[in-house]
């Protein structure tokens, strides 16, 4: 298999930089350099390279869209905020061939005319972030990209900037907000971030995987990237392995790549030689498969989405039969719980809900209808809200809830009074000291105070 | 059906018929019977209408719609939060209140006054049905006579949480009858109260 | 221009309309809470969704403008819209704390009329009260507001007027999901001058007035339409008042004038008319003994009378107010002019007409504390280069003056000004015969001949021309004490005893006299300015000195 990104991943010195260049690093810079930028966005775009970073959307017909006035700046921003539960594609990237991601970056800055870079670093790998930092500096001493791109005229600036810890900073319009200094609120779109983006000046953002696809694909040419995968789905794929596998790792397949067999051979198997339960394919926001649904999908965007669910970051999570789906929803719930930005109403409140539901399920004070409820709250949530986590915090619940559905009902009392219990057991203290996830409010104190309204 | 075959009764002439003294007598002396009977069924002590008030009462029903009481909460402050319901939904206009800022977060807004202008109060218990709060019930008690208007007849919190005959009369129109009333409803004082008929004074 | 229907009704408008505008301007209510017609739009409450023909999934009504041809259906007609405002309201109440008894809001608040609603509320709540989210409760925010962040619903319309229209950024939401809590930075007391707006634009009751706080109920309040009375720019208000009390001033909308906002100044303005005791009787100095009225006119234009000579100007100081309205204003000039000749007549304490323009903020305070400057100034009252008190004060004391007739009202905004108080004081001592209409007890008019008790600004019903020229109509609110009246009653009454004609005692009588009168009011009538039509100062009107023109807006 044509290794595209790992090619030179797993050797430990491929960081430093002489090294890298002896092994071809920034060679697809330079060549780049010798185009237009409309040959590079051509070429990109009879790769049919799509963004890795979950979306999958063309990136050549993203870059396309960036149609500045005269004097206007326009913004690359690389998202490698990577706070997708079950996603270290792009740490390993970063981390093992930094000027890989370089490179790609500046080939993309070049293509669509941006002078500023900003990498948007998520706050937790800020020892990648060293060692980011210490590849640019290198790079920059030997002129490769310092005030400018090799010996050419073009003007680049790179920076890195370090997140602090949230996952909807890895939204494309949160990154934007958190960039200019704002609380990361994504933004309503139409204006779309290639008209109006960051500053307000037209601005593309792409994921650290797809840039790092730029230099084979100036080197090679778009159409030898374009054979290598499926028709719709491309190139290679990083695909991030956790979970019950014998050999947890990244690993870079073709598209199109049988999930079964990558399982079997680059996962190692599952653990301890148990059997497999389920799968989430691609980053907790996607639906998860079960074994069955698992054995005929391919490594592709359209298998996939086929199968109902995506194959999104291509964060797996593997799951085997002693894992108890209840607890696993309840640890994806409160993630997307604490991650949600609080800007919109459904999100806010329906990731806080069902958190709230799944807990009390699984201490056993679940209520008969609790599992509809869940089901509902998905309905008001789904596409009514700012931004993707919304909808990101649905499709786990709803699809372990619909595959699963057994366990949970298993953890429901058998008890078949539906009133919410403050109608069964009358009045009580108005004031409780605990947040439902078991969190202390800081400041409440303890009242006797009015009996609560009935409604 | 046909006309002709409806009986036909000649009024004057059924009239005349009818009068003559026995028939009337019989009918006077029937009716003078019955009462004739209840007296001597009463003069024997069998079956009296009227009671001796004030040594006999008669009991009213758990529901009853008497004099206000505001009731308070555990630790002795009114349940009141001066949430203006009740003057807004009486029909009489009869209640006032001025609201007031308390230290207590949980509660933030008490009454600083309360009253209730029973002269002019209907007793109609909506009042009651207004408040969120179960702060206001009524009493049994329907006794309300006083020499003067105005001082006497408009009760204030003083007089609406504290007097005799919220004991003596027990509770009566409240939220939720159906419920145990809670131990500290009442005010004043901790014990429980009873729905039991009151007791008739001797 | 683009045509859409919304809910079956078509509609016309210009290119940029956003959806919910167009719904407004067809009566259509579309249910929000961020939007704010003088905010930017942010579109995340989420209650605005309504669909759009062809669109997959609900459209926020407020970010969105409208295309030509465009088929939208709100919550009330729609059922998509109404399953999806029904869901986001439900999320809304959540964590909500059953708060209404105590809330002052209730009565006027979205969340209450959102959910009383038949389209898209009245659902069945299925959360226990104890597991809602709890916050901070009643956090002082400085001598305006009290914010109370539980019952914020995060539409974050405070975070944006405090960041785009007073440009302070003293709002902002801390924490993350469900903990987002509005907060002052380190709790600090608001300082910025507009903060009361807070309370107004909050649709629910997390930011609420101190001033008002726990006075009343809203449904109690009747309510007049009014304007402030405390500067030149005359933005307009309502009244809200019960059984003679005034409870609060609120902003009215008028995005020509002040938009939707009122300064702290302003709408704290009616508590100067109880701040010190009011005139209620008519009184004679000396005695200090009440008068009825008809005797108290009687001989005040008697006394007025007895100065004049035939042939020779009048040695009376008139001095009117610029805080009077145009139709006192209007009744004062013609009893001065008609039954004078050529007396010392002007409106000004200071230098009003020099300032009347300028602005004191970048918002909508104007250095001018008295709200009809440039109506007196149109109506001819300030023609002497050479007038105003401080010269009849001097004229008074090298004894060229005979009496005086004086109107006056305290500044509703600002501490009276001592120095004015004190030439006032001199020239009623300096004259023999003095008649002082006016609201409040004060010492300068304690040697008054005749004091005369008038209405305050809230208890009159006039006109205000602000110092644009925009003439605006002020309802009445509340009776005035005692036996006080309105200041162009008891002109008229003069104006009877002089043998003249009074002029109609209706409010729309006395402005189709003043519109004669004044060139620039011509065609203005008072329905017309009730119901806000346009007016414009023109140059043709009387121009007193040194006006070439002004700035507009």
């Amino acid at each position: 298999m044509e290794r595209i990104l790992t090619l030179h991943a797993d050797q430990g010195d491929q960081p430093r930089l002489a090294v890298a260049r002896e092994r071809g690093a920034y060679d697809g810079l330079r060549k780049a350099l010798g185009l237009t930028r409309h040959q590079i966005i051509a070429e990109v775009t009879a790769s049919g390279l799509r963004g890795r970073g979950g979306a999958g959307f063309p990136t050549g017909r993203k870059w396309d869209f960036i149609r500045p006035q005269p004097g206007q700046p326009v913004y690359l921003l690389c998202n490698a905020d990577e706070s997708e539960p079950g996603t270290f594609k792009d740490r390993y990237l970063m981390e093992r061939d930094p000027h890989l991601v370089l490179e790609g970056l500046c080939i993309a800055a070049y293509a669509i005319g941006a002078h500023d870079v900003f990498v948007y670093l998520r706050g937790e790998y800020a020892s990648v972030g060293s060692i980011l930092a210490a590849a640019l500096a290198e790079a920059g001493e030997a002129g490769i990209l310092g005030a400018t791109l090799l010996d050419s005229p073009y003007e680049l600036r790179i920076n890195l900037q370090l997140g602090a810890g949230a996952y909807i900073c890895g939204e494309e319009t949160g990154l934007i907000s958190s960039l200019e200094g704002k609380r990361g609120y994504p933004r309503v779109r139409p204006p779309f971030p290639a008209v109006h983006g960051f500053g307000q000046q037209p601005t593309v953002v792409n994921n650290v995987e797809t840039l790092a696809n730029l230099p084979w694909i100036i080197l090679h040419g778009g159409e030898a990237f374009a054979t290598l995968g499926t028709e719709r789905s491309t190139g290679t794929k990083l695909i991030s392995v956790c979970g019950a596998v014998n050999r947890p790792g990244v690993y870079e397949v073709e598209m199109g790549y049988p999930l079964r067999d990558f399982l079997a051979r680059e996962a190692g198997g599952i653990l301890d030689g148990r059997a497999l339960k389920a799968l989430i394919p691609g980053g907790t926001s996607v639906p998860i498969l079960t074994a069955r649904e698992a054995e005929d999908v391919t490594l592709d965007f359209e298998s996939m989405q086929h199968a109902g669910t995506m194959l999104g970051s291509g964060g797996m999570i593997v799951f085997d039969q002693t894992v108890a789906m209840p607890g696993a929803l309840a640890t994806i719930a409160n993630f997307y719980a604490h991650e949600s930005c609080g800007e919109c109403t459904p999100c806010r409140e329906g990731t806080g809900w069902f958190a709230w539901i799944i807990a009390r399920v699984l201490a056993g004070e679940g209520r008969p209808n609790d599992l509809e409820q869940l089901l509902r709250i998905c309905a008001n949530v789904e596409g009514r809200t700012i931004c993707g986590l919304g909808d990101a915090a649905v499709q786990p619940v709803r699809s372990f809830i619909t595959k699963f559905r057994a366990e949970f009902e298993a953890l429901l009392p058998a008890d078949q009074d539906t009133r919410p219990d403050w109608q069964r057991h009358g009045h009580g203290p108005r004031a409780a000291r605990h947040g439902p996830l078991g969190q202390e409010a800081a400041w409440a104190e303890p009242v006797a105070g009015p009996s609560s309204a009935r409604l | 059906m046909d006309k002709k075959d409806l009986p036909v009764i000649n009024v004057t002439e059924a009239a005349e018929a009818e009068t003559n003294l026995a028939s009337g007598m019989g009918g006077t002396l029937a009716g003078m019977r019955v009462t004739f009977n209840h007296m001597v069924r009463q003069v024997l002590g069998k079956d009296q209408v009227t009671i001796q008030y004030p040594e006999q009462r008669k009991p009213y029903s758990r529901r009853f719609r008497g004099v206000h009481v505001l009731t308070e909460r555990e630790d002795g402050s009114l349940k009141c939060v001066a949430c203006y319901l009740c003057e807004t939904a009486c029909p009489a206009e009869c209640i006032t209140i001025e609201a007031a800022e308390t230290p207590d977060k949980s509660v933030e807004k008490v009454a600083s006054r309360y009253e209730i202008d029973l002269a002019r109060c209907i007793f109609c218990g909506f009042c009651v049905d207004a408040c969120p709060e179960e702060a206001l019930i009524m009493s049994r008690e329907y006794d309300l006579t006083t020499y003067e208007r105005d001082s006497q007849t408009s009760y204030g919190i003083g007089r609406l949480t504290t007097r005799p005959e919220i004991e003596a009369y027990g509770a009566g129109y409240r939220p939720h009858m159906h419920y145990p009333l809670v131990e500290s409803y009442l005010p004043g004082r901790r014990r429980k109260v009873t729905d039991e008929p009151e007791k008739e004074r001797s | 221009m683009p045509l859409i229907t919304i809910d079956d009704q078509p509609i016309e408008v210009e290119t940029g309309t956003l959806i919910i505008q167009a719904a407004d301007r067809l009566g259509i209510e579309v249910p929000r809470f961020c939007y704010h017609p003088d905010l930017r739009p942010e579109g995340n409450c989420r209650m605005c969704l309504v669909e759009v023909q062809g669109y997959p999934r609900p459209t926020v009504a407020c970010t969105t403008p409208v295309v030509d041809g465009m088929v939208v259906r709100t919550p009330h007609a729609g059922d998509q819209a109404r399953r999806a405002v029904r869901g986001v309201l439900e999320f809304l109440l959540i964590n909500h704390p059953l708060d209404c008894p105590i809330c002052d809001q209730a009565g006027e608040c979205s969340l209450q009329d959102f959910y009383m609603h038949p389209d898209y509320g009245l659902h069945r709540s299925q959360v226990d009260p104890q597991e809602k989210v709890r916050k901070r409760k009643a956090i002082d925010l400085g001598p305006m507001i009290v914010l109370d962040s539980e019952r914020c619903v995060l539409c974050s319309r405070c975070v944006r007027f405090s960041a785009e229209v007073t440009g302070t950024a003293e709002l902002q939401f801390v924490n993350r999901g469900n903990q987002v809590e509005l907060k002052a930075f380190e709790d600090r007391a608001l300082t910025d001058p507009y903060a009361g707006n807070l309370a107004d634009i909050c649709p629910v009751g997390a930011l609420t007035s101190k001033d008002f706080r726990f006075k009343r109920r809203v449904w109690h309040l009747a309510r007049t339409d009014s304007i402030c009375a405390g500067c030149s720019t005359g933005c307009n208000l309502r009244i809200d008042h019960f059984q003679g009390t005034i409870e609060r001033l609120v902003p009215r909308r008028n995005p020509a004038v002040n938009q939707s906002w009122l300064c702290d100044e302003g709408r704290m303005s009616f508590h100067a008319l109880g701040a010190a005791p009011r005139l209620t009787k008519p009184r004679a100095q000396g005695t200090g003994d009440a008068v009825n009225w008809d005797d108290a006119v009687a001989t005040a234009h008697g006394g007025l009378h007895a100065i004049r000579r035939p042939g020779q100007p009048s040695r009376l100081a008139a001095l009117a107010s610029t805080s009077a309205t145009n139709e006192t204003l209007l009744l004062f000039w013609r009893y001065v002019s008609e039954t004078f000749t050529a007396p010392l007549l002007d409106c000004r304490l200071g230098q009003e007409d020099r300032w009347v323009d300028e602005r004191e903020d970048t918002l909508l305070r104007r250095r001018d504390k008295h709200p009809n400057t440039r109506g007196a100034l149109l109506l001819g009252l300030a023609a002497d280069p050479a007038g105003g008190l401080r010269p009849m004060v001097a004229q008074a004391q090298a004894g060229a003056i005979d009496a005086a007739l004086i109107l006056y009202y305290p500044p509703l905004v600002g501490a009276e000004d001592p120095a004015t108080l004190e030439a006032l004081a001199t020239l009623v001592r300096a004259v023999p015969f003095s008649v002082v209409l006016t609201t409040h007890e004060g010492e300068w008019g304690r040697n008054a001949t005749l004091a005369l008790p008038i209405a305050a600004w809230s208890e009159e019903e006039g006109t205000y021309t602000n110092y644009a020229g925009v003439v605006q109509y002020a309802g009445k609110a509340v009776a005035p004490p005692g036996e006080a009246r309105a200041a162009a009653a008891v002109l008229g009454g003069l104006l009877g005893q002089a043998g003249r004609y009074p002029g109609g005692s209706t409010v729309q009588a006395r402005f189709d006299e003043l519109a004669a009168a004044v060139p620039a009011y011509a065609g203005l009538t008072i329905a017309g300015l009730a119901s806000r039509q346009a007016s414009v100062y023109p140059p043709e009107g009387r121009l007193p000195y040194g006006q070439e023109g002004f700035a507009g807006h």
